[in-house]
């Protein structure tokens, strides 16, 4: 993507740091998405602090249809076995296997000595998130939002589960924020930035256990509305996935 | 220029600083590499 001359330095950093990524990872690799969302989480922030900012404005346009393409483009890899099944539709409702989570799951939530919070409000979120961190989401079966209330860096997200990598013991997954019922409408991860004042959401539907359809979008943008008292849906960006037989 | 901006820069040297960290391991660069996406959550 050309960088303006009147470009904003942050996206002029980003495109900096984009072209190393690009000669050494390639075009088409997750680092390059990877910076794409980050610059993302970037200008949003930038809108958030100054709604007049008409440079991050644009580049929010040019990002979001540009990191779903490469989504879109890049595939994902196929489950080597399912345990999730669609048990509702009109809105999708998809529902973890018991037995699996009782077995694989149970006893690292006991460990964990957490549980997942249900997010009702714009202060009460930005008191349980960081700004600018991520989460693991789940909107239940009823469209509320909970988020894991650990945060993380983006990059240990993208790539934690990258192929050779050690896995934690305790590592949270999805079906540990909903263990009574194990249905989702919705599940990936979440940005939240901003302030009481002026905030958006910047969420996925990357959960690997649920593996949430496209049409699931529509819930975690409701969901997080709902939640961060926002009136806009542009106001919160979501990135499908697509299918393992789309890939 | 701006707080925010100046934040934002400061929020991009640490993002460079996770990627040569991460390039720096044994699956590193092999990861960053992919270009299919991960789940947040491992893929059984």
């Amino acid at each position: 993507m050309p960088v303006r001359s009147e470009t904003h330095p942050v996206v002029a950093r980003f495109a900096q740091v984009r072209d190393a990524a690009t000669a050494r990872y390639g075009p088409d690799s997750q680092a390059v998405s990877f910076l794409l969302y980050e610059e993302l989480i970037s200008m949003r922030t930038v809108l958030a602090a100054d709604s007049s900012a008409t440079a991050a404005h644009d580049r929010i346009g040019e990002l979001v249809p540009a990191i779903q393409r490469r989504f879109d483009a890049g595939g994902v890899v196929a489950p080597q076995r399912v345990f999730h099944r669609t048990v509702a539709t009109h809105p999708t409702v998809i529902e973890f296997d018991r037995d699996c989570f009782e077995q694989r799951y149970r006893r690292p939530l006991g460990a964990t000595g957490l549980h997942a919070v249900r997010i009702h409000g714009r202060r009460q979120g930005l008191t349980v998130l960081s700004a600018g961190a991520s989460y693991l989401y789940a909107v239940d079966e009823d469209g509320a939002l909970w988020v894991w209330p650990r945060p993380h860096r983006l990059a240990d997200l993208m790539f934690g589960w990258a192929p050779g990598r050690p896995v934690e013991e305790t590592r949270v997954v999805h079906p540990m924020l909903v263990p009574d019922r194990l249905r989702v409408r919705a599940a990936g991860e979440l940005v939240v930035v901003g302030s009481p004042g002026s905030a958006y959401v910047i969420a996925n539907l990357k959960s690997g256990h649920f593996r949430p359809p496209r049409e699931c979008a529509d819930e975690i943008r409701r969901a997080a509305m709902r939640a961060m008292d926002l009136d806009d849906p542009c106001d919160v960006d979501v990135f499908t996935m697509p299918s393992p037989a789309a890939a | 220029m701006s707080e925010t901006t100046t934040n934002e820069l400061l929020r991009v040297d640490a993002i460079v600083q996770n990627l040569q960290d991460l390039d720096a391991t044994e699956y590193g660069t092999e990861a960053l590499s992919m270009t299919q996406a991960t789940f947040s959550d491992i893929a059984l």
